[in-house]
């Protein structure tokens, strides 16, 4: 089923918001300077962030990478026991289970970088002379998935994460307790 | 370095003119981000009673055959409580009960707990097995009770007249193929005077419905005590592997193995 993007990012606009939270932290921690930022709009791209930008190839993972740690740990940790509740007993009719279900799902479904962040890695990254060689193998597989998830999105695929890692924890905690 | 290679630009149209202005985060963001975090405390904390709930859920079938049969339908009823509106959770509970023989327990589900929700075709389908089992169970219940009362309320009838009148009616009730079979012959099982009888109607209790009160560890102990040992100790660890702590079935196999030291 095709639903327009915007409509997507409408009802997930949470994580939208958390997504370029992330990039901001993240400049602020590697000490870059944030010269705009909009959390959310109902255009294309629905966020942005224009940050000072930085050789350091550390602080370029850092700022590109950043909402997929922030988005997938802070989603995860939201969706637990409301996953559980909503997913494995299928109870709909508790309303904090399904502010939970529905924040925790906006934010991981908006953990994956755009392809703006992936331009980024390749200028400062893997285009430039100056970045060592092992930098660049780090960061090209990288790159090459957040590509990959960015046309899997079409398809879901940015659903299909957030329903993975929300019932990832309970599940491996199950097989080791 | 000039202003364009200085920042992060998506291109024509997002050029910014200040360059010395570094954002904070505003607060209608940051109280979005605080409130985000207190969700994230909330669900921790709610986290263990639910995962406690889930981990009952998951591993209440692998419980009831490695003898933790009472304690996983105790545990796995009481997760039902907590989640009374959860289908999956009154299916389970109903299919476990049924399947181990604890048809009080799947009646009292079926009637508190699945009245009302909707199932799929093929929920429903098994769902109206387990009632029609229900259905023939309970009928030969009420039945024998009846039937007990009967002979209870005959005070100048001796025992002896009121067994053979039982047996009878045992009989005709058999005829009757909306009767429960298994339970039947359980009871023309364990109030005939006839070795061989008793011997019969327990293996065709077995053949009808395994799981049926405690039929294993008596069939197990008639096995035992013609000599079929093998026989004997597959049925009574077969008792345990349901029930760890069925006592009838660990003092059955007890004298089994006393038996086996002696005849080796």
């Amino acid at each position: 089923m095709i639903i327009p993007g915007i409509v997507i990012s409408l009802i997930t606009f949470p994580g939208v918001i958390v997504h370029e939270l992330a990039h901001q932290i993240f400049c602020m921690l590697c000490g870059l300077k944030v010269y705009e930022i909009k959390y959310f709009q109902m255009n294309n791209p629905n966020g942005y962030v224009i940050h000072e930008s930085t050789d350091r190839p550390f602080k370029v993972f850092l700022t590109c990478m950043g909402p997929f740690f922030i988005n997938s740990v802070l989603g995860m940790v939201i969706l637990l026991p409301a996953s559980i509740d909503l997913v494995v007993f299928q109870e709909y009719n508790n309303p904090l289970t399904l502010l939970l279900g529905w924040l925790g799902f906006s934010i991981l479904m908006h953990a994956f970088p755009s392809r703006g962040d992936a331009k980024v890695i390749i200028n400062r990254i893997l285009k430039n002379p100056d970045v060592s060689l092992v930098w660049k193998i780090i960061a090209a597989p990288f790159v090459a998935i957040i590509y990959a998830c960015s046309v899997g999105s079409i398809f879901w695929l940015d659903l299909l994460y957030a329903a993975v890692l929300a019932m990832l924890i309970p599940w491996a905690l199950v097989q080791i307790l | 370095m000039d202003d364009q290679s200085r920042r992060h630009s998506l291109g024509p149209g997002f050029e910014t003119m200040d360059l010395k202005q570094n954002k904070r985060i505003p607060l209608p963001i940051f109280l979005f981000l605080l409130a985000s975090l207190l969700l994230a405390g909330i669900s921790m904390g709610m986290f263990p009673e639910t995962f406690s709930d889930y981990k009952i859920f998951r591993e209440a079938e692998k419980r009831t055959r490695t003898g933790e049969t009472s304690a996983a339908l105790q545990d796995l009823y009481e997760v039902l409580q907590e989640h009374p509106d959860s289908l999956p959770v009154t299916l389970k509970l109903i299919e476990l009960s049924m399947d181990t023989g604890c048809y009080d327990l799947a009646a009292h589900v079926f009637n508190e707990y699945l009245i009302g929700k909707s199932l799929s075709d093929g929920q429903y389908a098994r769902m109206m097995r387990y009632s029609r089992r229900l259905e023939s169970y309970y009928r030969t219940c009420d039945a024998l009770e009846e039937l007990a009362a009967e002979l209870e309320a005959e005070a100048d009838e001796s025992e002896e007249k009121k067994l053979g009148r039982l047996r009878d009616e045992l009989e005709k009730l058999h005829e009757d193929e909306k009767q429960d079979q298994a339970l039947l012959y359980y009871y023309e099982g364990i109030t005939a005077s006839d070795p061989e009888e008793y011997y019969g109607c327990l293996q065709k209790t077995y053949a009808e419905d395994p799981e049926l009160f405690n039929v294993r560890v008596l069939l197990g102990n008639e096995e035992r005590n013609r000599g079929n040992l093998t026989k004997a100790r597959e049925l009574l660890e077969a008792a345990l592997a349901k029930e760890g702590r069925d006592e009838e079935a660990l003092e059955g196999l007890a004298a089994l193995e006393a038996l086996e030291e002696d005849t080796q």
